[in-house]
């Protein structure tokens, strides 16, 4: 057995350099770190940009359906049922077919509406669910930006109701009354989309 | 048993001019990270704060246009500037039986930014388009009143990067 003064000591020689390479490399670390943080920061922020104009874009379809069908003689019988839910039937576009698309903020959009006329109610209740036009396919599920439920009016101002002859709608009963008031039961941001 | 003697040999003037190279270098990479990422901070917080100011102004006229004086809303309706205080101001103008009614949009933005409202759009019900008209010619085509209107606004930060928003305002009754 070899005594342990006698076992040669390793030499220091390079042991500088090796220092100089770790630090290298810790710093190299903690600066890509540092920069990755700012780098994902700087990219969230303008994702949230992204979604701030999808959001707009998706209010401003809404608002323009919801102005829309206001004034529309709904088309009975209504096929889209129940009220204040999601359309289970075929429901109604806008813009419906045919017309340009609704292109806000560089973005195209689309509305889906079902019409209900809830019991003893002289008026509509209308369901909408904003999304984006590439989207149309899932706008009643996943592709879902806006949800809103509104109910209008149908009487004519000044009547105590429309089952007074005169006071409700249009056609036989008398001049067109539709959309006299609106108002929103509820507005559900679902996604703001990316 | 005495200890062997430590070696005396010394770092070499290569390695020593090597690791001075290398901290060196690893010293300029740091402070260029440091500056980029303080370069990085400064530009995110210039975005966070113009998409505030964004939103703040798309509200303020929001609230401005449906909240104006009796005609409450036209569906035609046009804008114009003036200086209130020296600061260029957009005007909400609409007209109801010859009468114009003038809205001032007043809005002041955080120190170093400016915002501008770019255009005032009112949708067309039968054509399904925004109309381009800014006149004073209010619903002077079939469809025209249909209760939305499109604005289009821009802000503009003090490194003069800018963003712009539309956004629609329905009639509120």
């Amino acid at each position: 057995m070899t005594p342990r003064s006698q076992v040669p000591r390793r030499s220091d020689e390079g042991a500088i350099l090796i220092l100089a390479l770790v630090f290298m490399v810790s710093v190299g670390m903690i600066t890509i770190g540092l920069l990755s943080v700012g780098n994902v920061s700087l990219f969230t922020t303008i994702g949230l940009q992204s979604q701030r104009n999808v959001e707009y874009g998706a209010d401003a379809a809404l608002e323009a359906a919801i102005q829309s069908v206001r004034y529309q003689a709904p088309a009975f019988p209504l096929a889209c049922q129940p009220c204040d839910q999601p359309c289970v039937g075929s429901p109604s576009t806008f813009p419906p077919a045919g017309k340009p698309t609704f292109t806000v903020n560089g973005r195209s959009f689309i509305v889906q509406y079902c019409i209900s006329i809830p019991p003893a109610y002289w008026g509509r209740q209308v369901s909408f669910t904003a999304c984006e036009a590439a989207n149309a396919a899932s706008c009643q599920s996943t592709g879902a930006l806006i949800q809103a439920s509104v109910v209008y009016s149908d009487v004519k101002a000044g009547c105590a109701s429309g089952a007074t002859f005169g006071c409700y709608g249009a056609g036989p009963w008398g001049p067109g009354f539709w959309g006299t008031t609106l108002t929103v039961l509820h507005w559900n941001v679902v996604a703001a989309g990316a | 048993m005495p200890r062997a003697p430590r070696s005396d040999d010394g770092d070499t003037l290569i390695e020593v001019m090597i690791a001075l190279l290398v901290i060196s270098v690893t010293t300029a990479a740091l402070m260029t990270g440091l500056a980029t990422s303080i370069g990085a901070s400064a530009t995110h917080r210039n975005l966070a704060t113009l998409d505030t100011v964004v939103r703040s102004y798309a509200e303020t006229i929001k609230a401005d246009v449906q909240l104006q004086a009796a005609p409450l809303y036209q569906d035609c309706a046009w804008i114009t500037t003036t200086n209130v205080g020296g600061i260029p101001t957009a005007q909400y103008n609409t007209k109801s039986g010859g009468v114009v009614t003038t809205t001032p949009l007043t809005f002041t933005p955080p120190a170093g930014y400016s915002v501008q409202l770019d255009f005032l759009h009112y949708w067309n019900s039968t054509t399904y388009s925004f109309n381009g008209d800014s006149s004073t010619t209010c619903m002077s085509a079939a469809g025209d009143q249909s209760g939305i209107q499109l604005f289009q606004i821009t802000a503009t930060s003090p490194t003069r990067s800018h963003e712009s928003l539309q956004f629609v305002v329905r009639v509120p009754t």
